[in-house]
């Protein structure tokens, strides 16, 4: 469980980060090659996919596919709410 | 009328939000409070904090039937002790038509002293999808058409969104207030858009035949009543006008185990108690499955035999059981459970930010144009977000306040704390009013005081503290609720200071609430 | 004034409509498709929210009410007639 957390978690901030807004907000005036975003958003939704099987595989089909989605929806509003008060706390640093 | 489609689903999208959003934040909060309706009935009944026996016997109902018995009640549901619920609970209509509820100890059986209150499984969940209207089931059908709004509002917020995959995690909240609202509205819904969804989709589809009972007519034609035979295998005899003694419960349960295989019934139906005619009804808890799958198996109650066996097999039945299980949430599953209740508040946030949007961007407009549309939705925006949770609070409070069996000017003790919470609703609406836009910030700092309040009350008339329940395993229920009201109260304070700030620094909004 | 006569066709026609056509596709099921009763019944009132969230969604994207008002009456009408007919035969 708690590493099908941590996965989805990684995954969605991949998928923030391949964002090239969002890369610019977080590395700050950083210029996101296309081909590495691309790749980014794929490694991203893998590990999403890869949080569902390992939620099935602990949880059994019906629940593992619903803590999952629940999850995933949990995780996204983490990300973002994270990624908007990121900026701040590294220019404070 | 708009003259596109995203134009037109624009004007639904804003006009049902600010008609419904009030009703749709209450609907959505007693929801998210029903999450945790035992552990609130914990919190509530103090004397019912109890432990469950090591090993239960089904005879302990045994003194619960009895009161039924002396009530002469025609029917008497009995629940059977749970981890989430260690009580005996008893209902069952008197023989004047009025409804009782009664507790019993899990390991002697004997009854538990009234506690005075309808806690959350009688009001706050009720409230959910009744509002507790109960003239002509109007309550029933508001909620029905909050929740068929709540699915337009869905589609319809989905069709404007125009950068729905750009702006997924923006969250802007250095920017001006208006388009932090919007964005924190846009995430809300976006990336809870499957909960919502579902949520309202199961809700309304737990209620099938009573929203939409045109089908079953038309099938059933006179013998509608036929289908909840057919469909879920129900068994109806007659009183035989016989007096017999019941069977033990254990044995009417070991019967049922026989059918199940395995597995422990949630509750125990006795048809005609107390006559020769009398008859059992077990169904299997379903807490190990996510659909909410009734498995009931009818047992004679005086010879103990087995009368009729039933579970949903057929596809749409099946199907129905398991979206409605999606809702119910009545399966053992604590991480599951907690998702669920922050799900709900991220649907809370979503409705309460919807509403403050429309606010903030007519405020202008509205005051130059000398219209008081924005005042009033401000308002009641204020009381429906910020006052139910006072409410809220406020019924937590007075049952801990108000001693056991008391009662003022001749209302009853459960009466009187529900008549506080409408009381202090009211309050709230009130207050909104005359304060305007500096409406939040004391509705925020009273909110912190009161959860803390609840508390410390908690503690003082209970005994039951922080440290007490953490350490002992069957008090978690009560340390649950104490650690999240605690929370309320921090984020209530820091959400309390941040808009004091913000006034401060703002001349412009300032003057505006000052006006 | 056209807003309240929109916001009511959607709600209260839409609702009446819906039912209708709930109605009969359940009578279909159970005369030519062979279904049983109760579940042709379950799966009718199960369909009815997702037919009448487009009918909603429909009646306040189409720009002329007129045209909503007919559309409705007619598929009702239809419907109605449906189950009327089917019942006749089945019964």
């Amino acid at each position: 469980m708690m590493i099908a957390v941590l996965l989805l978690l990684a995954g969605w901030s991949l998928l923030a980060g391949s964002q090239p807004r969002q890369f610019s907000r977080i590395v700050r005036h950083g210029h996101l090659p296309n081909r590495t975003g691309i790749a980014m958003r794929w490694a991203g939704a893998a590990l999403l996919m890869g949080a569902l099987v390992i939620l099935v595989r602990g949880e059994g089909p019906s629940f593992g596919v619903l803590a999952w989605a629940c999850l995933l929806s949990i995780s996204a509003m983490a990300v973002a709410l994270t990624l908007a008060w990121l900026p701040k706390a590294i220019s404070a640093t | 009328m708009e003259p596109t489609f995203r134009a037109s689903m624009n004007w639904l999208h804003t006009w049902s939000g600010v008609v419904l959003g009030s009703l749709l934040f209450a609907i959505f909060w007693m929801g998210t409070l029903s999450v945790f309706d035992k552990e609130i009935d914990r919190w509530m009944m103090p004397a019912s904090r109890l432990a469950l026996p090591e090993q239960f016997s089904y005879e302990t109902m045994r003194p619960a039937y009895k009161a039924a018995l002396a009530a002469k009640a025609p029917a008497v549901l009995m629940l059977v002790p749970n981890e989430r619920n260690p009580v005996i609970t008893a209902l069952w209509r008197n023989a004047d038509g009025s409804f009782a509820q009664r507790l019993f100890d899990p390991s002697t059986g004997t009854e538990l002293p009234d506690q005075g209150t309808f806690a959350a499984s009688r009001f706050i969940y009720p409230f959910h999808y009744t509002l507790n209207l109960k003239v002509f089931g109007l309550g029933y059908w508001i909620v029905g058409l909050c929740g068929m709004m709540m699915m337009v509002l869905c589609v319809s917020g989905v069709v404007i969104h125009r950068k729905i995959f750009a702006d997924f995690f923006t969250f802007r909240p250095e920017r001006k207030i208006r388009r932090a609202t919007l964005d924190l509205h846009n995430v809300a819904g976006v990336l809870g858009l499957p909960f919502h969804v579902v949520i309202s989709v199961s809700g309304l589809v737990i209620l099938f035949s009573l929203y939409f009972p045109s089908s079953i007519w038309a099938v059933y034609r006179q013998d509608a009543r036929l289908f909840g035979r057919e469909a879920y295998g129900s068994y109806v005899r007659p009183p035989a006008r016989q007096a017999a003694d019941l069977v033990s419960f254990d044995a009417i349960v070991a019967k049922a185990r026989s059918v199940w295989g395995r597995g422990e019934p949630n509750y125990l139906y006795v048809f005609n108690p107390g006559d020769a005619a009398a008859c059992v009804q077990v169904n299997r808890a379903s807490e190990d499955v996510v659909s909410n799958i009734s498995h009931v198996v009818y047992v004679d109650g005086v010879t103990g035999e087995m009368l009729s066996a039933n579970k949903p097999e057929k596809p749409a039945a099946v199907t129905q059981r398991f979206i409605a299980g999606l809702h119910f949430i009545q399966f053992r599953h604590w991480t599951l459970r907690w998702l669920y209740f922050g799900l709900g508040l991220a649907g809370c946030v979503l409705i309460a930010t919807g509403l403050l949007f429309w606010v903030e961007s007519r405020r202008e407009r509205h005051r130059k144009l000398g219209r008081s549309g924005a005042r009033v939705v401000a308002a009641v925006t204020v009381a429906s977000v910020t006052g139910i949770l006072i409410a809220t609070l406020a019924f937590m409070v007075t049952n801990r306040v108000l001693p056991l069996g008391g009662s003022a000017f001749g209302i009853e003790r459960p009466a009187i704390e529900i008549v506080v919470f409408h009381l202090v609703w009211l309050l709230a609406l009130l207050h909104a009013f005359v304060s305007g836009g500096r409406a939040w910030v004391g509705q925020c700092w009273t909110i912190s005081v009161l959860a803390l309040a609840a508390v410390l009350l908690n503690a003082l008339t209970t005994g039951d503290h922080l440290i007490r329940t953490l350490a002992d395993r069957q008090l978690w229920p009560v340390a649950g609720i104490d650690i999240t009201l605690l929370m309320a109260t921090v984020i209530a304070a820091c959400v309390a200071l941040r808009l004091a700030r913000s006034a401060l620094a703002d001349p412009r909004a300032s003057q505006e609430t000052g006006a | 004034m056209k807003i309240f006569a929109r916001t009511a066709l959607a709600i209260v026609g839409g609702y009446l409509g819906t039912s209708a056509i709930i109605a009969a596709l359940s009578m279909i099921a159970v005369a030519m498709v062979g279904m049983e009763r109760s579940e042709a019944a379950t799966l009718g009132s199960m369909l009815g929210f997702v037919i009448y969230l487009g009918v909603m969604i429909w009646s306040f994207a189409e720009p002329a009410l007129i045209r909503i008002t007919l559309w409705l009456g007619a598929v009702t009408a239809l419907s109605l007639t449906l189950v009327l007919l089917l019942g006749r035969f089945t019964s």
